[in-house]
């Protein structure tokens, strides 16, 4: 193929669905960034939300403490039963803690007794083993009210005291105060319990913690494992006495937003992939078609002009088979024309050897497509009738569109053979019109020589014998007058032949057979004759009783032509014989001479009007050439035939073949004439 | 040739035109005498090489090579030989082909008797 012609790209659909994503990729990562940013706002939030409610929630418990201090009006209760009844209210509130006393012990320590919550069953606990709650509740003393302290536990798990000092007076002072101190009312709370309200409420997606220093009092559900990330948001309680801190961090996102963005994209690319595909495909399908009807196109454009740049078949055929099998890659074309018997000749053949159907009638119909290496032979019809058929062999195959392309060159190949052949047959025609052309030109100037000829002789003749003066003797005067009758009876001959020419020419040449005694009219023909053959011995020999079914006056013309022609055209003195024979139911007239004979070659034309032999002896011997074509007509006429071949001991021999008028009522008239 | 004697060659293939032109030359009588005769043009060539003529009458169809043909013959080993193209059918054509060839002149067989005239003149130029 040569065009240039080429399908499009086709990545239009793959970088849409490329951009489409990529923009769900792009919103996927800014929701999930979105969300992250939203989650840290969060835990700055959260953290510092939770510093304040922790440190609320403590206040509260000191508050509370200090009511129920109140209540008791600075002394301790005296029976466990009092304890609770008076305490109960701070239970309530926190129902986790654990409520009790402490007294302080002779040896300086200070014995904490549980009397609410779930720490009641706990044994008692000596408040000062830790730093913590001994400086704390010393401060309390001291301060005359409530202190916060967190410390380990027993169980090494950090608990959370907050203490109220107890006075059996209104000491105001520090020292009164010492002095005065009768124990502590003590609340134990755990860590958990003062973050659980505010690490209740926090979001999934923020983890919180409770921490002092590095140790983890508390954790949000779901934070509680692992250290406290470095991006956390911390905040301090604002309580100096609680050197707390609050770490809050986003946590990984359980959001399916950016998913369903991404989500969304990747199917929105595939829906767009799939359209955009389907409808590239048929525009490709659509874009093929297109290029192999125009490449098919092609073809024909090439091949079409080339068929059509001559008539002459032989310059066009080679130059068309080698721009075909190039086209469709062919190893073989064969170009076969109808020949005179029907069968395919071959007229070109191009590439390797095809065996193909010789005849039309044996063609097969045309595949829609060609294997590769198969032969197909189409049929190069005109007007519908077959005219010759184009052979190929396709190295590669043919698509279907090929095997139209190739259909529409056939049609072509056809057009163009059939106006080679009629090109052909108009000059063949032309060239006839010009022999023909010619013939008239010589048979005018036969026709003129011949007639001045014979009339310079017969007047010249005519003159010399009519002059008084001269001197002519006896025998001369006869020579003189024989030739002026000899030259009179060609001048009659050529003149009849020139009337029966006319009519012939007219088509009013006209016979009127009848039984004719042929054994009687040839003599007398031959005898009438006998001037023009002068110079010939006469041989004639005629059988009895040969009555023809034929007219008197053909004969006569067809005998008197016959022996002129032998006159002039053989040798004086050779004989000329005439021999008349019943045969069947046929009468035989043979009219033989000596002469050079009539070459093989000839013997068809000579009967054709203005037809001459051209040789040396004939060239300007007289004569018009319409002699022979006026026998042959009235032979035809006559139902008769003619035939010419050579005569024995050289020669030629004429040959007419007349039917007999004795078959049915022409014998009856044959012998009534005969017998007359 | 002699003083007074035109010697005449006579080459025509019909022999009834040959003894016609023979019979009007002697009847003429003057100083004309026919000195041979041929029948076709090959014939005349060598006749013509023997007889040696002061004029040729030459027919133009003939068997074998035609009158002109063995007029080019002549004139080429003889230019200044005297010939008359004596024809049945003179058509223009010959006597352009016979003008170039160097015929002297040109005799319709109609004017036969103008033979005489014809043999004077060119013998007399």
């Amino acid at each position: 193929m040569r065009g240039d012609l080429k399908p499009r790209q086709r990545w239009a659909p793959a970088a849409l669905a490329g951009i489409l994503v990529l923009t769900g990729i792009i919103a996927f990562a800014a929701s999930r960034r979105s969300g992250q940013n939203n989650r840290r706002l969060l835990a700055d939030a959260t953290a510092a939300a939770s510093a304040q409610t922790v440190e609320a929630l403590v206040h509260a418990q000191q508050a509370e403490l200090i009511t129920a201090g109140a209540m008791l009006n600075g002394h301790l209760p005296t029976s466990d039963g009092q304890a609770r009844s008076d305490l109960r209210s701070l239970t309530e509130a926190t129902p986790t803690a654990t409520v009790g006393v402490a007294i302080a012990g002779s040896d300086g320590s200070l014995r904490f007794r549980p009397l609410l919550g779930p720490g009641v069953a706990s044994p008692p606990l000596d408040l000062t083993a830790s730093s913590n709650w001994k400086l704390a509740l010393a401060l309390a003393r001291d301060g005359g009210t409530a202190r916060t302290a967190e410390s380990a536990g027993p169980d090494g798990r950090p608990v959370v005291l907050v203490a109220l000092p107890l006075y059996s007076s209104a000491a105001d002072t520090v020292s009164s105060r010492r002095a005065d101190l009768t124990g502590y009312l003590v609340e134990l709370l755990s860590p958990d319990v003062l973050a659980a309200p505010s690490f209740k409420g926090s979001a999934e997606d923020v983890g919180a913690r409770l921490l002092d220093g590095t140790t983890s009092l508390a954790s949000s559900p779901g934070a509680e494992g692992g250290p406290v990330p470095n991006s956390a948001a911390v905040v301090p309680l604002a309580d100096p006495a609680l050197n707390w801190r609050v770490a809050a961090w986003p946590r990984p996102t359980k959001s399916l937003i950016p998913w369903y963005f991404l989500l969304g994209g990747l199917v929105v690319a595939a829906i767009v992939w799939l359209v955009t595909a389907a409808e590239l495909r048929a525009s490709g399908r659509a874009e093929t078609r297109a290029l192999t009807q125009a490449r098919d196109l092609q073809l024909i454009a090439r091949v079409g002009p080339l068929l059509q740049r001559s008539l002459d078949v032989g310059e066009v055929l080679p130059v068309f088979a080698t721009e075909l099998s190039d086209e469709l890659d062919l190893t073989s074309v064969a170009i076969s024309r109808v020949g005179p018997g029907g069968q395919f000749v071959t007229v070109f053949s191009h590439g390797a050897p095809v065996i193909a159907p010789d005849r039309a009638e044996y063609l097969e119909v045309t595949p829609a497509v060609v294997a590769a290496g198969a032969t197909v032979t189409l049929a190069l019809q005109r007007a519908g009738r077959a005219i010759g058929a184009l052979t190929i062999r396709a190295r590669r195959g043919l698509e279907h569109s090929q095997v139209e392309a190739l259909r529409g060159v056939t049609d072509l190949l056809s057009a163009s053979l059939g106006n080679a052949r009629i090109f052909q047959e108009e000059q063949e025609m032309v060239g006839r019109l010009r022999d023909l052309d010619r013939m008239k030109t010589t048979f005018l100037g036969s026709v003129s020589h011949e007639l001045r000829t014979t009339v310079t002789a017969i007047k010249g003749f005519a003159n010399l014998l009519a002059m008084p003066g001269l001197d002519l003797t006896d025998k001369e005067r006869v020579d003189y007058l024989e030739r002026i009758d000899r030259n009179a009876g060609s001048l009659s001959v050529l003149i009849d032949d020139l009337l029966d020419f006319a009519r012939l020419e007219r088509q009013s040449l006209t016979v009127t057979p009848q039984p004719v005694s042929l054994s009687q009219l040839v003599p007398n023909v031959v005898d009438q004759t006998s001037s023009i053959l002068t110079d010939h011995p006469l041989e004639v020999d005629v059988a009895p009783g040969v009555v023809a079914q034929a007219d008197p006056s053909a004969v006569e013309r067809i005998l008197v032509n016959l022996l002129s022609n032998a006159a002039k055209y053989t040798p004086p003195g050779t004989p000329v014989s005439v021999r008349l024979r019943r045969e069947g139911t046929k009468a035989v007239l043979v009219v033989r001479d000596h002469g050079a004979g009539i070459p093989v070659e000839d013997r068809e034309r000579i009967f054709d009007r203005f037809y001459r032999v051209d040789s040396p002896t004939t060239r300007s011997k007289r004569g018009v050439g319409i002699g022979l074509a006026l026998v042959l007509e009235l032979v035809g006429l006559l139902d008769g035939t003619i035939t010419v071949d050579d005569g024995e001991g050289g020669g030629a021999a004429f040959t007419i073949v007349l039917p007999l008028a004795g078959t049915d009522s022409g014998t009856a008239s044959a012998t009534q004439l005969l017998s007359t | 040739m002699e003083w007074g004697v035109v010697g005449t060659l006579i080459v025509d293939d019909e022999e009834d035109i040959r003894l016609l032109v023979r019979a009007i030359i002697r009847r003429a009588n003057e100083g004309l005498e026919v000195v041979g005769e041929a029948a076709s043009g090959e014939e005349a060539v060598s006749v013509w090489r023997e007889a040696r003529p002061d004029v040729v009458l030459l027919d133009v169809r003939m068997p074998g090579i035609s009158g002109l043909e063995a007029a080019e013959q002549i004139l080429a080993e003889q230019p200044d030989q005297n010939i008359i193209l004596f024809s049945a059918f003179l058509d223009a054509d010959t006597v352009r082909r016979a003008t170039e060839v160097g015929v002297r002149a040109c005799l319709d067989k109609g004017e036969v008797h103008r033979i005489p005239e014809a043999l004077w003149m060119c013998a007399g130029t």
